[in-house]
């Protein structure tokens, strides 16, 4: 459930965003949310419509973008996408922070953010 | 009848885009990087134990505590949702307590970290355990400014919680195995588990302990360079 803290900051940003420019409300707010983060966009939403309730968000539309994940070889160089284990008795598909081509551990270079890119206001 | 005549009104509305890039999980980590320097300051090393409800972080802290007691001056912050058991245990053990209920939050964060580190004389402690809430899925989004992390898991979760859950994993410095005393009766292939840690995070030191019988607490204390 820390959707809950993480939409919560994003409203209270937005809302000092919204005041240092007398917005009358807000429409829209863009976000970008990696592939690695913990956050999940279907939970986001359903906290943000709750906590943006009786504020200036009231209504307002929220877009999340998903970033995919990109890590980096420190060895051999590789930059890329990382490689997934695929196991379809597992439900899942966990990434592996080994290169893919080399093997060795990788470094994550995006993916793990929660970005507040823009935010629409009605002046 | 005069002409029409043509009235500009103005925009019903005027609509302005802010490009911000502001990063909503980096608020955490600001304090976080606070909290690390802050223990730095004092000299203490902080361990954040993570790990699922009932895989043995709190018996975990409470071996340490009676390995290490005579050496350092121990404190334990227990993340909790509601109740005081854990950190009666702890004091018992040894260790000055101090309890963090979250209320309804499933991890803890660095905010309330450092709002513990304010309760407590920090001159008095060498090191500093802060067990975090049981879940395997939160607590790796917030780093505390810990030192180290730890995730517990035990053989009695089953085979696959490190494919399950590879994030915490790849943040955590030390990942131990715990009730291998159960192993057999669970059916559970240990070095099979150990690969499966090894294979979604590859630089993870991988300790095995049986927290019942004390196999393995000796290891912790020196991976973690308490020993």
């Amino acid at each position: 459930m820390h959707e809950f803290s993480v939409v919560l900051n994003l409203i209270e940003k937005v809302v000092e965003e919204a005041k240092k420019r007398d917005a009358k409300r807000v429409i829209e707010v863009e976000l970008d949310v990696g592939q690695l983060s913990f956050l999940n966009p279907e939970q986001m939403r359903f906290a943000y419509n709750v906590l943006s309730k009786d504020t200036i968000l009231e209504n307002s539309n929220l877009i999340i973008n998903t970033v995919d994940a990109r890590v980096r070889c420190g060895v051999c160089g590789f930059d890329g996408k990382p490689d997934y284990a695929d196991d379809a008795s597992y439900h899942i598909s966990a990434p592996l922070f080994l290169c893919p081509i080399c093997g060795n551990p990788v470094e994550v270079i995006e993916g793990k953010g929660c970005i507040i890119k823009r935010v629409r206001l009605e002046l | 009848m005069p002409d029409e005549i043509e009235v500009i009104v103005p925009d019903k509305e005027e609509v302005l885009d802010i490009e911000l890039e502001e990063d909503l999980l980096e608020a955490n980590r600001k304090i976080a990087e606070e909290n690390k320097q802050l223990l730095e300051k004092y000299r203490i090393r902080a361990i954040d134990v993570m790990g699922s409800v009932g895989s043995g972080k709190t018996t975990l802290i409470e071996r340490l505590i009676g390995l290490l007691k005579d050496r350092y001056r121990i404190a334990v912050f227990g993340g909790d949702v509601t109740t005081t058991i854990d950190a009666e245990r702890l004091r018992k053990a040894g260790a000055k307590t101090l309890q963090i209920n979250t209320g309804k939050e499933c991890h803890l964060d660095a905010n309330l970290v450092r709002k513990a580190l304010g309760k407590i004389d920090l001159n008095d402690i060498d090191v500093l355990f802060i067990e975090n809430v049981g879940n395997l899925i939160c607590p790796a989004e917030f780093p505390l400014g810990t030192d180290s992390r730890v995730v517990v898991i035990s053989v009695t979760e089953g085979p696959y919680t490190p494919l399950k859950h590879p994030y915490i994993f790849m943040e955590a410095d030390v990942a131990v195995i715990n009730k291998i005393d159960l192993a057999e009766a669970m059916d559970v292939d240990v070095n099979e588990l150990e690969a499966k840690i090894k294979k979604v995070s590859p630089d993870v030191v991988v300790v095995r302990t049986s927290c019942k019988t004390g196999e393995g607490i000796e290891k912790v204390a020196k991976v973690l360079g308490l020993l």
